[in-house]
């Protein structure tokens, strides 16, 4: 074979490849755009967006598939009304009034709703009476094969969606660019306030921003059907996870507020993924990986760590900010010694209570559950530790969780050694890699911290855990001991319960002593600023390091507790990046900023689904996650969480009805202090 | 020599030069201002002082050593303080809070181990510290009041505060009784006289309020559009007719 | 606001939950369905299901096995502690088995789910958050239509046979579910269709007699863990895909796996290391692509990789993937005007809708199955029964295995005699030497076949038989094995290559 030929066979693989990457790009293009469409309308990072194209492909194909409604009648309902209506509720019931909160409690919000939504929709619409199967697109005979210049094929639905994202880039671009509304919605943006002051209706606009870009993720949804192979058998929301990473790198392109930068950068990702497929061998296993699986992770990656645009985005902050009364103070002071010590006895006597309950009574099924309450616990201690103390927020505690596990694990079977020194090398190694994690995602803001990290779970779930040294193997099964020192056996269920209580109160105790001294401070002042802590000389990079080694290793031991617990690593029961999502939810939402907070998360994490909502009332267990969902919108105000909101409220009523002196409400001057909004 | 000195600092932004070969410097125990109109570069040249931003072209140094390069939090930890034009405060934090972390995380070690053996706990003492401090700002019993509570004035004592509890060698206060009125602001000004007078500090200040300027500094620096128009005692500088066209109007410094 | 009431149910919640914890001091019986700690539908890699198990048949030669039945019948008093002796699987007369003393009834008390009128089983089935595209709650349907049948003839031992509690794991959680079933302590037995069996040690260490979907044959080798198949060799080099692909005429082979389920990989590994064996006396057959690198889901699509293989001019495709990932390879394939080159190899594909609905993506291809498929020529008793019984529920796969772990069950029952527990039940499931569920599966010596057989021929089945269907205008029709024998198989010890034998397994 001569060389030209060789060439020309490249030649043609490239352009082949090139044409076959465009529709996969369009995927990309639509999800990054959507991303951006919304962060530029409404300043969220709407990470709920899985939940809404869901929503709108979810109805079209109950209407189209199920109940046999024509095509049109069903894209008219799915993406023209349910999709608006539901970014006008989000907006009206939600958005609106957190406005003035940063962008983390924003993202902390879409969270909750992205957990939430499609559950509840799937509730209402009982949609698993039946197998989802057999989603189809909106363009009649999508799958009609056309040929680019007599060669290279395309289906109609490929045809449409890239049409579509074209179109649609432009005349959003054009919108934003040349209209007034585009204007305007740019500046209710950045203060709705400015913009009433010049006889601009804030509101409506406000509205009217969410309603066109849930428009358009609920086009997205529809459009994706047909040409994302994980939607087109079974419609779940899950099956727009793996789109998302790719368009994360997309919209990332455009430092998130450029529309054309978005439908550019995923048309060109979509090219890059199949032009690697193409031409890089498969023959060596790193090889094999970057072409594949590993690609949109090492995409996203490169991009927000080199792209020079992402920069710790500082909100444009709004001058009327200040205009607003301060957000209430935290119902009472930090809490006065009172409260505290009628907390502790309160809190002494429910566990003499439970603890006596548990050992002299519960059989072995509540043991364990007790036992997993114990354990979650401790790895939601882990959030408090990042979230609470540290005020970012991270999706990969579930990762280190595993390792935590699997450390246990491999040490176990592989060199005989004790699972506890496992468990230990397992939280080393977790705290090596949030050491290393930290450094590169250091300098990104909360948003980009949040998606960098989950980015990182998620490539754990898809690249890592499939290597034996990793994630065990078929062969020898996951099995892991239970732990024997100090002459006593932990098999028992009591003997490993109490164990993993001892467990939980070191940790607790450790977290407290953090946060009280210098490296909590130092925690505490980045926090809230980071420019002042740094002038008063808060070594940043250290501290974040800390916070993320921290955090690592406790949610390490956790997973290394819940592997021993169970005997077994159960990576895709208990540590899926999904998963992940819903412990930041009930943990945020039922107080991340405190120890007890950690451990109410972990109670209810167990205990809730079963006991109350099974047994009490006789729901599906889905409920957990559109009640845990809903209440994350409290975040904003309320980021201590919601039990500590409440137990502090009802000690203010109290010092109210003993006419003590109650503390400083609203500012004395005009305007209070906090104008920047409260943080996490 | 100087201890807090810059020379020739220079900064663009896109096409706008915010800093033209400016000089400027602080020894201990001076008081100096830093007055000019607004846009004039001033909070440009503290935040090119302190670290946040990288000038284009000059040098900054302290107590000899160039520190042009140094993050923020080390030359913090050599002695510089600083207060902020748009207040910066750690929200969810109490009033003493501010004071105890700034304390604390300069004379605590810092090691992980030591806090985690519960030696990094702050002492009675520190604490005792913090509110002896704030209640010569006129803060007293204000101590464990979220820091939200607190109006726009009194955030900014806070500040003070804050950067007064590191130690500092040299503090740079940005517009500090913006928000105060005039017996707070005499107070606050008394307040650091005498606090300077105990631990000997230098104080750079950037002001509008040009009476304060005028009682309370020893020298001034003018900036207009990003030039150094003219430095020297402030008495002198009061009376130059280049600053009073530019920046003083009419007002003659010296009636009260 | 919405927030204020959100907030306020879960205070109440959390107080309610106070209260709880000292109102169930006591309850004993709480095993109950908890509900499991997941986030909806993970992202995952559900393996799919295994390679075809190749199964194996004592040598039987076509002519009737005679084992005929008799039933173990006597000493049903003694069989307290003692195991049964070892019956064999048996022809299925007019009636279900009528040994004498199917009928017979002696009080039980003391064992599981077993009261006066009922002998009850639980199941644990992955109905909710099934990501493979296939129903696997047909599963359940399966057993009540067996247990329907054995009812309508008077049950056994004077009770009915009752499938009391449908589990769901909602994938995943059925360590949770197993604890709980365990806990419960009201189900004779187990039968269990989920992905990735976590539970398995629990059920197994509680000595719970366990039926299941045994997909992944590293939960199987357990002595309470029996299923539709043995324990197979995983990722073993079998003669039988070379042959597959030899019998259509194609000698340049592609295979897929997912990468991310080892099971898929392990599966792909082994075609390829099989067909590299035997690629001589296969006819120069060889492996001209082969990828692992794909993850379910396939995000990112084929495209590179189909045209790679119409490049190389690749006529067979073998895969170890699930029926979404079948379809998308398919439709890649037509669009790239490459479909009609290619026969298709379908591990997990026997949906007769899916495949109806998307007749011209898969025509002419074939998919293999580890039962007498519903197409086959075969006089079989109890598959006559299985259509009269499933009459008018749509059939599954899962539909038909949960038939047969029924039977299995059933079977076992009866050679434990009338005075049972879940010990002698499991002595006598694990005395059956020669099982093959009337012949619908290939035979199993559940007595010899407990571990996984990677590494000792011993536990593996006697022959590697394979049973398939062609699709055919959207439907299935009867590729392996001759009218009446619809097996094809292959002796496991013999590793040399040979023409495979077709075999009936009903006697």
């Amino acid at each position: 074979m001569t060389a030209s030929v060789l060439a020309a066979g490249v030649v043609e693989e490239t352009i082949r490849a090139f044409f076959q990457g465009l529709p996969i790009g369009a995927g990309f293009a639509l999800v990054a755009m959507s991303f951006v469409l919304t962060y530029k309308t409404s300043g969220v990072f709407n990470l709920a967006f899985g939940a809404q194209a869901f929503i709108s492909a979810a109805t079209y194909f109950e209407l189209h598939v199920r109940r046999d409604w024509p095509i049109w009648s069903a894209v008219l309902v799915a993406v023209v009304l349910v999709a608006p209506v539901l970014g006008l509720l989000l907006e009206r019931l939600i958005f609106r009034h957190v406005h003035a909160a940063s962008a983390v409690s924003k993202l902390v919000i879409s969270l909750g709703l992205l957990v939430a939504l499609p559950e509840l929709f799937k509730l209402i619409v009982d949609y698993n009476r039946e197998q989802p199967f057999g989603a189809v697109g909106i363009i009649p005979d999508g799958t009609t094969v056309y040929r680019l210049f007599g060669r290279y094929p395309v289906t109609r639905d490929e045809i449409a969606a890239f049409v579509i994202v074209v179109a649609a880039a432009l005349a959003l671009a054009a919108l934003f660019r040349y209209t007034r509304l585009g204007l305007r919605i740019r500046a209710v943006v950045q203060s709705p306030r400015m913009t009433e002051l010049n006889g601009v209706n804030a509101d409506w606009v406000s509205s009217g921003s969410w309603m066109l870009s849930s428009l358009f993720a609920g086009l997205a949804g529809v459009l994706l059907v047909p040409t994302t192979p994980s939607l087109g058998t079974v419609l779940e929301p899950t099956g727009y996870f793996p789109i998302v990473i790719s368009a994360l790198a997309a919209a990332a392109l455009g430092r998130l507020v450029s529309l054309p930068a978005a439908m550019f950068g995923g048309l060109a990702l979509g090219v890059v993924t199949t032009q690697m497929r193409t031409h890089v061998p498969r023959d060596n296993v790193i090889l094999a990986e970057l072409q594949g699986p590993a690609l949109p992770y090492v995409m996203l990656f490169a991009i927000i760590v080199f792209w020079p645009a992402i920069r710790r985005q500082v909100a444009g902050a709004d001058p009327l900010l200040g205009v607003s009364p301060p957000p209430p103070a935290l119902a009472a002071t930090s809490r006065s010694r009172g409260m505290t010590i009628y907390t502790r006895i309160m809190a002494l006597a429910f566990f003499t209570a439970v603890g006596i309950w548990t050992f002299g009574y519960a059989n072995d099924f509540w043991i364990s559950r007790i036992t997993h309450s114990v354990i979650f616990s401790i790895i939601f201690l882990s959030i408090v530790v990042f979230t609470g103390l540290g005020g970012q927020i991270a999706l990969c505690q579930v990762t280190f969780a595993a390792i935590g596990a699997f450390g246990a694990m491999q040490f176990a079977q592989r060199w005989d050694i004790s699972v506890i020194v496992g468990m230990l090398a397992g939280a080393a190694i977790a705290a090596a890699v949030g050491a290393v994690l930290s450094i590169p995602v250091m300098r990104l803001g909360g948003i980009w911290l949040a998606i960098a990290t989950l980015a990182f779970a998620l490539f754990f779930h898809d690249v890592l855990v499939k290597y034996s040294w990793v994630g065990g193997s078929l062969f020898h099964g996951r099995g892991v001991p239970r732990p024997e020192f100090l002459g006593v056996d932990f098999s028992s269920r009591e003997n490993f319960l109490i164990l993993s209580i001892a467990i939980l109160v070191l940790v607790g105790v450790l977290i407290i002593l953090i946060r009280e001294s210098s490296t909590g401070m130092a925690l505490r002042a980045l926090r809230g600023s980071e420019t002042a802590a740094e002038s008063i000389g808060v070594i940043s990079w250290r501290s974040r390091v800390i916070v993320f080694s921290v955090s690592a290793a406790i949610a390490a031991i956790g997973g290394g507790l819940l592997a021993m617990e169970e005997r077994l690593v159960g990576y895709e029961a208990n540590f899926d990046p999904q998963t992940g999502l819903f412990w930041l939810v009930i943990v945020v939402v039922l107080g991340a900023r405190t120890v007890e907070g950690g451990i109410q998360a972990g109670v209810a994490f167990v205990i809730f689904p079963e006991l109350v909502l099974h047994r009490w009332f006789g729901l599906d267990g889905a409920w957990r996650f559109v009640l845990f969902g809903f209440a994350a919108i409290s975040f904003a105000r309320h980021p201590e969480g919601l039990l500590e909101h409440g137990k502090r409220r009802s000690q203010a009523l109290m010092q109210r009805a003993f006419a003590r002196r109650a503390p400083a409400m609203a500012a004395a001057g005009a305007g209070g202090a906090a104008e920047t909004g409260e943080e996490p | 020599m100087s201890l807090l000195a810059a020379d020739g600092i220079t900064k663009r932004f896109a096409g706008i030069t915010a800093l033209d070969d400016v000089h400027i410097a602080v020894d201990e125990g001076e008081r100096v201002g830093l007055i000019g109109p607004n846009g004039a570069g001033k909070t440009t040249l503290f935040n090119c002082l302190l670290g946040l931003l990288r000038p284009d072209a000059g040098s900054v140094s302290f107590d000899g050593q160039s520190i042009t390069r140094l993050p923020i939090y080390r030359r913090a930890r050599l002695g510089i303080g600083r207060t902020f034009q748009r207040v910066e405060l750690f929200s969810g934090s109490s009033v003493r809070d501010h004071l105890l972390f700034a304390h604390r995380i300069r004379s605590g070690t810092g090691a992980l181990w030591k806090d985690l053996l519960g030696l990094g706990l702050p002492k009675p003492a520190e604490i005792e510290r913090c509110d002896t401090l704030l209640e010569s700002l006129g803060l007293g019993g204000m101590g464990d009041e979220p820091i939200e509570a607190l109006s726009l004035g009194q955030s900014r004592l806070v500040e003070v505060a804050r950067a007064l509890m590191t130690q500092p060698r040299v503090v740079l206060l940005d517009e500090p009784s913006s928000g105060l009125d005039r017996a707070e602001t005499t107070a606050l000004a008394d307040t650091l006289a005498r606090i300077q007078t105990e631990q000997g500090f230098g104080l750079l200040l950037v002001e509008h309020d040009v009476e304060l300027v005028a009682t309370f500094t020893e020298r001034t620096y003018v900036l207009n559009f990003g030039k150094l128009i003219t430095h020297g005692p402030t008495s002198e500088v009061m009376r130059d007719d280049e600053v009073r066209a530019a920046y003083l109007g009419d007002f003659v410094a010296g009636t009260s | 606001m919405a927030a204020r009431i959100w907030k306020l149910a879960l205070i109440l919640a959390a107080v309610a939950l106070v209260a709880s914890a000292c109102g169930n001091a006591g309850n004993d019986d709480e095993g109950g369905a908890p509900a499991p700690t997941a986030a909806p539908a993970p992202e995952e890699a559900p393996d799919d299901e295994p390679a075809p198990a190749p199964e194996e048949a004592d040598d039987e030669p076509a002519p009737a096995p005679e084992e005929t039945d008799d039933e173990p019948a006597p000493a049903p008093e003694e069989a307290d502690d003692e195991p049964a002796p070892e019956p064999e699987a048996e022809p299925e007369p007019e009636e279900p088995k009528e040994p004498e003393h199917r009928h017979t009834f002696v009080p039980i008390s003391g064992v599981p789910g077993v009261n006066d009128d009922e002998i009850k089983v639980s199941s644990i089935v992955t109905i909710s958050n099934n990501m493979l595209g296939t129903n696997i709650a047909a599963y359940n349907d399966g057993i009540e239509a067996y247990f329907n049948f054995i009812n309508d003839t008077g049950g056994i031992y004077g009770r009915e046979l009752v499938l009391a509690n449908k589990r769901d794991d909602q994938l995943f959680q059925n360590l949770a579910q197993s604890l709980a079933m365990v806990e419960e302590d009201d189900s004779l037995a187990a039968f269990v269709a989920t992905l990735l069996f976590f539970g398995a040690d629990t059920l197994n260490d509680a000595g719970v007699p366990t039926f299941g979907w045994n997909i992944h044959n590293e939960f199987a080798d357990r002595w309470n863990i029996v299923g539709n198949i043995a324990p197979s060799c995983i990722g073993c080099i079998h003669q039988l895909f070379p042959w597959v692909a030899h019998q259509v005429g194609a000698t340049k082979v592609g295979i897929f796996g997912y990468g991310n389920s080892e099971n898929s990989k392990v599966c792909a590994e082994g075609t390829r290391d099989s067909i590299e064996h035997y690629s001589a006396e296969a006819g120069g057959m060889t492996v001209e692509f082969f990828d692992t690198s794909i993850e379910f889901g396939l995000s990112g699509g084929v495209a590179p990789q189909v045209s790679e293989m119409k490049d190389k001019g690749v006529d067979f495709i073998f895969t170890c993937l699930d029926l979404n990932g079948m379809r998308t390879i398919a439709q890649e394939m037509v669009k790239q005007d490459y479909r009609d080159q290619v026969t298709m190899y379908h591990p997990n594909t026997y949906n007769h809708e899916f495949v109806a609905a998307n007749a011209d993506l898969f025509e002419g291809d074939l998919v293999f199955v580890q039962f007498v498929p519903f197409e086959a020529e075969i006089d079989s008793e109890l598959q006559r029964r299985f259509f009269e019984y499933t009459e008018g529920i749509k059939l599954e796969e899962q539909t038909i295995v949960g038939w047969l772990n029924a039977h299995l069950f059933y079977d076992g029952l009866l050679a434990a005699g009338p005075e049972f527990d879940r010990a002698s039940l499991m002595e006598a499931v694990r005395s059956f030497e020669d099982y093959s569920h009337d012949g619908l599966t290939n035979p199993i010596d559940w007595n010899r076949q407990i571990p996984l057989p990677n590494d000792n021929i011993d536990a593996d089945y006697e022959y590697r038989c394979v049973n398939g269907v062609q699709i055919v205008n959207g439907a299935f029709v009867q590729w392996t094995g001759e009218p009446g024998k619809p097996w094809t198989c292959w002796e496991v010890v013999r590793e040399d290559w040979h023409e495979p034998e077709s075999l009936s397994f009903v006697n």
